[in-house]
């Protein structure tokens, strides 16, 4: 393998290249929902809304990846599945915050479900700064950050360019997911549209 | 070689989490497009309809 094996830890520590750029692309994917919730909300354009509710079904998914990714890896270093810690317990939260979106949009009435899930969407992005900063703001059992840390923190030349390869790769998945989400709710509106004519 | 099966599960489980996504938007959307081409007809049906009752009253 290209990549050296972290002395500590041992070849579990590579579920950290998928683990950590997933993680990234899924705060990727909630500021795609924040910011396509205000312009839906500024501009009323249904594009807008498609966007929003394609990030936020793929953010989800990524964020779940993300828990149970890092609740596999923390089994044999941390000796547990899960702790109720600040890193962990913000981003469960993300996960119930966006999966409520989700919740609002299939259960509000059609014509309020995309103003209704806009303001979720915005109001839930606050949870994404307090889950980056959570082991930066408090004592935590999480490991500190390693690019961007400060002073003993840093990777290996190695192991950064293979985890800028893995977030590059991630993000091209997100952005050819959302290409597909999007145009399936395209899909879905002109159905309903189509049913209405009939209707007519 | 230590914790290789923990390795294994979480990239396992990415992969296959991933996959899942991806074959069910690609259900869906085949869902979608036969549902658009029935009403498609549908929609035909109706307008011929509308198009050839005037012509045939009395």
């Amino acid at each position: 393998m290209w990549v050296p094996t972290e002395r500590s830890m041992g070849i579990v520590q590579r579920v950290f290249y998928w683990h950590v750029s997933v993680a990234w692309v899924s705060f990727l994917a909630f500021f795609i929902v924040f910011v396509a919730s205000i312009l839906y909300l500024v501009k009323k354009a249904s594009s807008w809304d498609h966007l929003a509710y394609s990030a936020a079904h793929v953010g989800v998914l990524l964020n779940a990846i993300v828990l149970v990714s890092g609740s596999i890896w923390a089994r044999p270093i941390w000796g547990t599945w899960w702790v109720w810690e600040p890193r962990l317990t913000t981003a469960l939260v993300l996960f119930l915050i966006y999966t409520g979106y989700i919740m609002v949009r299939s259960y509000s009435a059609e014509s309020q479900a995309p103003r209704y899930a806009a303001v979720v969407g915005i109001i839930g992005f606050a949870d994404v700064p307090i889950v980056y900063f959570s082991i930066r703001w408090w004592r935590t059992i999480h490991p500190g950050p390693v690019v961007a840390g400060g002073q003993g923190s840093g990777l290996d030349p190695r192991m950064l360019l293979t985890l800028i390869i893995s977030v590059v790769a991630f993000s091209l998945l997100l952005w050819l997911l959302l290409r597909v989400m999007v145009a399936l709710k395209k899909s879905e509106d002109e159905i309903k549209q189509m049913q209405r004519e009939l209707q007519s | 070689m230590q914790y290789f099966v923990y390795l294994f599960a979480a990239y396992t489980f990415i992969t296959l989490a991933m996959l899942g996504f991806v074959l069910s938007m690609v259900r869906k959307q085949e869902r979608l497009n036969r549902e658009i081409e029935t009403l498609k007809k549908m929609l035909e049906a109706k307008s011929e309809a509308t198009q050839v009752w005037p012509a045939s009253r009395p």
